[in-house]
């Protein structure tokens, strides 16, 4: 039986080849429509084979290798409306294709690849879905992803922890509800499972996409409140070498208490990606030295990353992806009051931390027939905490070290024109090695399966399951968890498209929640191996659509989102602080039966006279307001630190120089944070909160557009108010930064 | 012309925005109280590896049972850590639980890695060599003078279990 399917697999791979037949080149370039000014960085693919290019500077691309016959070749990019057009190749045939893309409002026509693990148009998905662009990391001087994603409405980010919607409160760092991707693969700890926002350099990342609520149907634990799918970028036709360098300084608090002298942070980043033929690499490096605002605070943290893209024929290819990040830094863990919040209160933090991540992925692409591919994506991620004194190492203090390896197989299918299948088994383990958390192993597999009927003719739905089993050393056996997901989308006749859908997810405790023991920062922490799985179910229902609206004598286009949702959460884990003698006890517990009910509305707009540089208008305007109520359904009350009303605004003015950009970020003040944890005393002022009012100030000359130098000199004010907040208790957020950048990208 | 315009205005509105002040503020807070001093060391410094910290810690209640669970309770505070191998060394404690009785102030050494166990008392506040003294804080009181000698080859009595 075994032999006979080794036949099998090894014929097809034969046939798939096509081995024998001379081979076709489609080159040519793509061009925005009007302008004719050559477009850098779109996608183009041939559908159904693995072949495509990304465009370089010139708009250029070229893609060899094609066996004869009639393809659709798929052009999209950001901003931009997707074309599709077929084309004949004859064996041995160049043929040379000018593309022009009609620039569109960001949302429609979007490619996106997390709503059903392929690539689909945003109309098409059945669930929100929100997305960054390179563009946007690399301008505003970011250094970690956590600080780009709290510009995206819906989302707040609580230190390491990220919320979206109202999922997640403030649980330091462990156990996210959130399930962080990269290419596909998951990057949660094996320990803690959590998110390392700094396990990648920015540089690498082509685009990030957020998909908002339930999503176990297809990814499976922690994908409770959404998933974060980081999309690693594509090497380009031609040699492309970029660079970021970047130093700031902080502005000394208004209040002696708090000052603690100047400080700064400066880092660089480097790049080089290009295609060989058939094989694409890309390297980048990165290191950031931030001496931080507080005491105890600062880090130095580096960062590589590499990524060979070899395309064995039109019908497979491999990618081997890894990435390494070390970061030391001060053990800063909460203040000693808000007297004197930029010094430390936790009696621990004369220690220092080193953490160390590194992934290493394999993703093989084969396309079977013109609609049948398969993806098998196989990772491992090891990540490695330890405290350390100053002066000396031990082995006592806080450590960890956790690997996590993931191997999944997925199917895509198209039975008919209209009808597409996906299906996938996934297996997940996580081995620990710990002082906190002693040795543990945890094991998951699944199998999922999907289908999606009638994509907007004018009604599309979307079935699915997915079956999970975990395992846990020293952990009682839970039932398999079923995650079942509808979604329906409707492409009206009136052009609005709506969408509506529900799902079932679910989260496994992690080896941190279930089995940590330790002494550290004050608290005592203790053990419960009896942890469930949080569960909950997410309905929504949504609608979009670009209106074009008279303004003086232009014709705004007015791209707008909303949607309405509600979450019911059951078993929550939340850790639970207990006085007991002389301790303070620590011990996660499933406490909380939650209900999150909300509004989201996101928009985007361009107005003004539309210029070579900026051809939907100079000024461009986006944000998002959302409306939360989030409920502890047991205590009949709120549910800890969630705000209730999120929204943020960016503003942009192209002009011929370069760009002018403000941004404003509001959180409500935090509804109830932990009373235990304030009637302790433990953290000094745990109770201090207020709302959160930030402005972020950008402005980028770009040399490019007047002197043809492909070099950007950029200015940053972060917290331009200077408003000091915090958004877990016990950490002042960062105050006014000023940071200069120069970026060159050729 | 125009864009010049376009730029002056958009300057105005991000000085605007700089003028803005807010968000959390430490002096609203209830007036707390401050006591500093000098810590002078003398005698031989035990080596680095029994030296993880150093601090000044002002208890309510004497005997302590131990530091931690004192500072965890409420019932003592520390000041930040002390430099080592120094002579001298001055200190700053910030009460801000006033009006509060300290019954016991000392600078305790952690000199193994058990953040709970590993302390001991290096040096004690007190003017008549043998018995420690109290201090009674006010709201707003600044308490100057407070200074503590630390003999490490004549340690105090220990207090702790």
């Amino acid at each position: 039986m075994v032999r006979t399917l080794k036949w099998a697999i090894a014929i097809g791979f034969l046939l798939s080849q096509g081995l024998a037949q001379p081979r076709a080149v489609l080159q040519g370039q793509v061009v925005e429509a009007g302008t004719r000014q050559p477009l850098s960085g779109a996608t183009v693919r041939l559908e159904g084979t693995v072949l495509g290019a990304v465009t370089a500077r010139s708009g250029a691309f070229r893609i060899t290798g094609i066996p004869p016959g009639e393809y659709v070749v798929s052009v999209s990019m950001v901003g931009y409306q997707r074309l599709q057009q077929v084309v004949r190749l004859g064996a041995g045939d160049t043929l040379r294709l000018v593309v022009a893309l009609e620039p569109k409002p960001v949302g429609f026509g979007e490619v996106v690849v997390t709503a059903a693990k392929r690539a689909q148009t945003l109309q098409e998905a059945p669930v929100s879905i929100a997305v960054l662009e390179p563009q946007m990391l690399q301008e505003r001087s970011f250094t970690r992803l956590d600080e780009a994603l709290r510009t995206l409405p819906g989302v707040v980010i609580s230190r390491d922890q990220v919320s979206i919607r109202g999922s997640s409160g403030f649980a330091f760092g462990v156990g996210s509800r959130t399930l962080l991707l990269v290419d596909g693969i998951p990057l949660l700890s094996g320990d803690g499972g959590e998110l390392k926002y700094d396990a990648l350099p920015l540089l690498s990342i082509g685009r990030v996409e957020v998909l908002k609520g339930a999503a176990s149907a297809l990814y499976g634990t922690a994908a409770l409140g959404g998933v974060i799918n980081i999309l690693t970028d594509e090497p380009p036709e031609e040699a492309r070498y970029r660079f970021r360098l970047y130093g700031g300084v902080y502005e000394r608090p208004r209040f002696s208490e708090w000052d603690v002298g100047q400080r700064g942070l400066w880092g660089l980043d480097v790049g080089y990606a290009q295609r060989f033929g058939s094989v694409g690499v890309i390297f980048n490096g990165a290191t950031v030295r931030d001496e931080s605002f507080r005491s105890a605070g600062d880090s130095y943290r580096w960062q590589l990353f590499g990524k060979v893209r070899w395309t064995l024929s039109p019908k497979a290819a491999v990618t081997a992806v890894g990435h390494y990040a070390d970061d030391d830094r001060g053990n800063w863990i909460y203040w000693a009051s808000l007297r004197q919040a930029t010094r430390p209160g936790n009696p621990d933090s004369s220690q220092r931390v080193r953490s160390r991540k590194a992934a290493y992925a394999m993703h093989w692409q084969q396309s079977w027939t013109t609609r049948l591919t398969s993806l098998l994506r196989i990772g491992m991620y090891w990540t490695d905490f330890a405290n350390r004194w100053a002066e000396e190492g031990s082995n006592t203090l806080p450590q960890s070290s956790a690997y996590s390896l993931s191997a999944e197989w997925q199917w895509n299918g198209q039975l008919q024109r209209q009808f597409l299948w996906t299906a996938g088994i996934q297996g997940v383990g996580n081995f620990v090695e710990s002082v906190l958390y002693g040795s543990r192993r945890q094991l998951m597999g699944a199998v999922y399966g999907q289908l999606e009927l009638g994509t907007l003719q004018p009604v599309g739905v979307t079935v699915g399951a997915r079956v999970d089993w975990e395992r846990t050393e020293g952990a009682p056996a839970q039932p398999p968890e079923v995650s079942p997901r509808l979604g329906i989308t409707y492409a009206s006749w009136f052009g609005v498209q709506f969408r509506a859908t529900l799902g079932r997810a679910f989260r496994a405790p992690t080896v941190a929640e279930r089995f940590a023991a330790v002494r550290a920062a004050g608290f005592v922490v203790r053990a419960n191996p009896e942890l469930r799985p949080e569960r909950g179910w997410t309905a929504e229902i949504g609608a979009m659509d670009t209106l074009w609206l008279p303004f003086r004598t232009w014709r705004l286009p007015l791209f707008a989102d909303i949607a309405l949702f509600q979450s019911d959460f059951y078993d929550f884990v939340e850790p639970r602080f207990q006085s007991r003698q002389e301790e303070v006890v620590v011990q996660f517990t499933n406490l909380t039966r939650a209900r999150i009910q909300g509004l989201e509305l996101t928009f985007r707009t361009w107005f003004g006279p539309a210029t070579a540089w900026s051809p939907m208008g100079i000024f461009h305007v986006n944000g998002g307001v959302t409306f939360l109520e989030p409920r502890d359904r047991r205590r009949n009350d709120w549910l800890r630190y969630r705000s209730r009303r999120l929204s943020t605004i960016s503003w942009v003015l192209s002009l011929p120089w370069g760009e002018l950009q403000m941004e404003y970020r509001y959180q409500s003040r935090v509804e109830r944070v932990d009373e235990e944890l304030k009637n302790l005393g433990l953290i000094s002022n745990a109770d201090a909160r207020v709302p959160i009012h930030v402005v972020d100030i950008r402005a980028t000359v770009e040399f490019a557009r007047w002197l043809g130098v492909p070099l950007a000199l950029t200015v940053n004010l972060r917290n331009a108010l200077d408003y000091y907040y915090t958004e877990v208790p016990g950490n002042l957020a960062s105050p006014r930064q000023l940071i200069l950048q120069l970026s060159g990208d050729w | 012309m125009r864009w010049g315009k376009v730029g002056v205005e958009a300057l105005l509105v991000g000085s605007l925005v700089c003028g803005c002040t807010g968000g959390l503020d430490p002096t609203q807070l209830p007036r707390e109280a401050m006591i500093r001093g000098i810590v002078s060391f003398r005698g031989a410094w035990p080596p680095v590896d029994s030296l993880r910290d150093l601090r000044v810690v002002a208890f309510q209640q004497y005997p302590p049972k131990d530091v931690l669970g004192e500072v965890l309770g409420g019932r003592a505070i520390f000041s930040e850590r002390l430099p080592f191998y120094v002579e001298q060394t001055p200190y700053e404690l910030t009460v801000e639980q006033v009006p509060v009785m300290f019954r016991y102030l000392i600078v305790a050494q952690q000199y193994g890695p058990d953040l709970f166990r590993h302390w001991r008392v290096v040096g004690v506040y007190s003017s008549r060599d043998t018995q420690p003294d109290s201090i009674w804080v006010e709201p707003g009181g600044v308490y100057p003078n407070v200074d503590i000698v630390v003999d490490f080859d004549h340690l105090p009595p220990q207090p702790f279990e």
